[in-house]
């Protein structure tokens, strides 16, 4: 009996499925003569009679059924559940708006078919061919305690006084959470003794609920689930935008403002300005920010007082893990897309474990069998003759060959996947990875793509010849793309870098060639990362092609230039200085005499791209003469 | 009553499976399954298997099922978290739908994008002012996060 009906539901509820595409059919002969057998299981109908109709939604055996104008048939329990608790006349399958519903024990009977009524429910707009389906679906309403004797239960109109019976009268409880957020029927609350009840709201106490959660602030105010306990986070309490934006993943949360306000100072940059505290939430995520932002909305404020000012902005370097990262996205360019792939990039491709790459093997597979189970078993046999040394990397491959006979199935993705199951120091990942390999680099051949990773030559001769091609007008815009599209075929976190500085520096080069001395202030005034990069060139500026085109062949001088580029916390003061106290700036001696002592970006970007004292020394004396010719 | 209805739709899963997708519960804990689903052979998602976790709450099927990418995607409608913008997920949700129809429609998504719906806006300004550059880009992602 249990195994009969363990099979057979399966294909009701697959013609139940079926039943909502092909709305009028009148096909169900199986539900013909059955209605009195079951009236007697309209509880739960576990395995009573397996040739009922199942309900689409709750997947209930069909006892009375709710019928719609759109022609649809549930349960009468789910239908009076949408409308009575979830209070909406929305049709549960095709949610059409109806005004009334018919609810029936004559399953195979539709809307239409059905005139003649004797009750009729105005409230919930149902109309009921019998007294007992009248009876019993409005019944579901009623507050009757179950363990009071049969002839004795009284109606308790409200869970409130429903719950306070069982506490006098029983000494037990319902969870007051379950009802007034889980939709249910008072008779499908369950009663519990107190401790059952402290166990149900915090760990759970059956399959798939795992407690009701509490609010961390407010001190033992539980919520229905997580839906519920996050509107009241967002409503009561406070949320760092600053960390969500970082690592979207844990969001921080603090009881008030002024928690939060405390966070805000401790981790990130507030501006001290009294109108901004007043404004609350001004806060940015790294210094750079915090000064666009002062420099625009408080421009007048440092004129004033530039010295007061900055002396503030230096109590804020309280976190510079998270500047440098923010500072190397923000040069990037890119904001959150191409920054959190370089962020999660490198855990998330080792993290992912052996057991998933296993089933992203075997789901490939199957997804290319046709989930045939018998070729799958071959499929596995073939791995496991592998495995076991009793087939070769290339006799395995040809196996699969034959086994994957239909067009989009891809042999070398599933070597691929299987290479991965193995550790990558095992020779059976190399062998493998090998064949994968050696078609992705025929493929990347064909597709003449520049294969940034794996052929360093090629690829800096494609920069090159963008480089030289825009002789006169590389944009900063242009130089992104030029990034960008190599992008795609970089493997390794910090060879994304390498060619990054690429098209920056070549960009820097060809911009100042042409402006030279004519304009030297925008030069001071832009920004400190980029004011870096922009000096340096000036220094080579006699040796511009040569050195140029030297650095690009030396690969990993300038990578450790492009890395350390971004993090150099320095070039900060030059911002202030020239615009407030001007006449100091002609400094030429302190300039010449110790070069050590301004350590400038500019400067050690200079020396590790030439590494010689000699162009320094040119470098500083051109400086000179700019700022002379002011 | 949800225990029954996922139960349904596990068997019926198993008895006659989507050609492009699969799920089936994690462990012994049958409201939370894993799914996986195959990127649409003309999207840039080619080639790629995504996994997806699905969480059932007790109320369903009168609630949505909760889903989530594991798999990183370079998407507009699919965030870093792997949440998926998608309506049948939130307000348009029918207690009708079922898992193996909802992941057909997340496929659908990753062939048809709505980017004017998007919750990655980042993504959603590329894919539609630089369309090569977008599928390039989630040509690259499928490759390194689900080949």
């Amino acid at each position: 009996m249990s195994a009969e009906s363990k099979t057979l539901p399966q294909s009701n509820f697959r013609r139940a499925q079926g039943s909502q595409f092909t709305a009028g059919s009148k096909s169900r002969k199986q539900a013909r003569n059955r209605p009195s057998e079951g009236k007697k299981s309209h509880e739960g109908g576990d395995g009573v009679d397996e040739d009922g109709d199942l309900c689409l939604i709750c997947a209930d055996k069909l006892t009375y059924v709710a019928l719609s104008a759109c022609s649809h048939k549930t349960c009468y329990r789910c239908a009076f559940r949408q409308r009575a608790l979830y209070e909406k006349k929305t049709c549960l399958i095709c949610r059409t708006e109806n005004d009334s519903l018919t609810f029936t024990d004559q399953l195979d009977k539709e809307f239409v078919d059905i005139k003649v009524f004797t009750d009729h429910d105005e409230k919930y707009g149902i109309n009921f061919t019998s007294h007992e389906i009248a009876e019993t679906t409005l019944g579901l309403l009623k507050y009757y305690c179950s363990l009071c004797p049969q002839g004795e239960r009284e109606d308790f109109g409200s869970f409130k006084k429903y719950n306070e019976h069982l506490r006098v009268k029983h000494s037990k409880n319902i969870c007051m959470i379950c009802a007034s957020h889980k939709h249910a029927f008072p008779t499908e609350l369950k009663i519990y003794t107190p401790n059952q009840l402290r166990n149900h709201q915090s760990k759970g106490d059956s399959k798939g609920f795992k407690g009701h959660p509490m609010c961390a602030f407010c001190s033992g105010k539980r919520f229905y689930s997580d839906d519920e306990l996050y509107l009241h986070m967002r409503h009561q309490h406070e949320k760092c935008h600053i960390c969500d934006r970082i690592d979207p993943s844990s969001p921080q949360y603090f009881r008030d403002y002024d928690q939060l306000f405390d966070h805000f100072k401790n981790c990130h940059y507030i501006c001290t300005v009294q109108t901004c505290l007043d404004n609350k939430f001004v806060v940015f995520a790294d210094e750079l920010e915090l000064q666009a932002h002062i420099l625009k909305e408080h421009g007048d404020i440092i004129r004033g007082k530039p010295r007061l000012f900055q002396s503030e902005l230096s109590t804020f370097m309280s976190a510079p893990s998270r500047v440098i990262t923010e500072n190397n996205t923000l040069n990037n360019g890119f904001s959150s897309a191409s920054s959190v792939s370089s962020r999660r990039s490198s855990p998330a491709v080792p993290n992912e474990g052996v057991r998933e790459k296993k089933l992203r093997l075997e789901e490939r597979a199957k997804y290319y069998l046709g989930n045939s189970q018998s070729e799958f078993e071959t499929f596995e046999r073939f791995n496991e003759d592998y495995d076991k040394n009793r087939l070769s990397a290339r006799g395995l491959f040809d196996a699969y060959k034959r086994l994957f006979s239909s067009p989009e199935a891809d042999v070398y993705l599933l070597v691929h996947n299987l290479a991965e199951t193995y550790s990558p120091n095992t020779s059976k990942f190399k062998e493998l990875n090998s064949i994968y390999e050696a078609h992705e680099a025929r493929n990347a051949r064909k597709n003449e793509l520049p294969s940034l990773s794996r052929d360093p030559s090629s690829s800096t001769n494609i920069v090159n010849g963008v480089w030289s091609a825009n002789n006169n007008s590389v944009s900063t815009s242009h130089g992104r793309n030029v990034n960008t599209m190599n992008l795609p075929t970089l493997k390794s976190p910090p060879a994304n870098h390498d060619p990054f500085s690429l098209p920056y520096r070549t960009h820097s080069y060809k911009n100042l060639s042409t402006p030279k001395r004519s304009s030297p202030l925008p030069v001071v005034k832009k920004a400190p990362a980029d004011s870096s990069v922009v000096v340096t060139p000036k220094y080579l500026e006699n040796r511009q092609k040569s050195s140029s085109s030297s650095s690009l062949s030396s690969g990993s001088a300038n990578k450790l230039a492009g890395l350390d580029l971004p993090s150099l916390p320095t070039p900060k003061p030059k911002v202030y200085i020239p615009p407030v106290n001007r006449p100091n700036l002609p400094d030429p001696k302190k300039w010449g005499q110790k070069p050590e002592k301004s350590l400038d970006a500019a400067d050690s970007a200079s020396e590790l791209n030439t590494g010689s004292s000699s162009t320094k020394k040119k470098g500083k004396q051109k400086q000179l003469l700019f700022h002379i010719g002011i | 009553m949800s225990l029954k209805r996922i139960t349904k739709e596990l068997n019926d899963l198993g008895r006659d499976p989507p050609t492009s997708c699969s799920a089936g519960p994690v462990g012994d804990d049958i409201y939370h399954w894993q799914a996986s689903i195959m990127g649409p052979p003309d999207s840039p998602y080619a080639g790629g298997v995504f996994f997806l976790s699905i969480h059932f709450p007790t109320d369903y099927p009168f609630k949505p099922p909760k889903i989530a990418f594991t798999t990183k995607i370079y998407h507009p409608n699919i965030n870093a978290n792997g949440n998926i913008c998608l309506d049948i997920l939130k307000d348009q949700w029918s207690p009708a739908l079922t898992i193996s129809k909802v992941l057909l429609s997340i496929c659908s998504l990753l062939t048809d994008a709505n980017p004017d719906d998007p919750l990655v806006p980042e993504i959603a300004h590329i894919y539609k002012t630089d369309r090569g550059k977008y599928e390039a880009t989630a040509r690259e992602w499928t490759k390194k996060y689900a080949v």
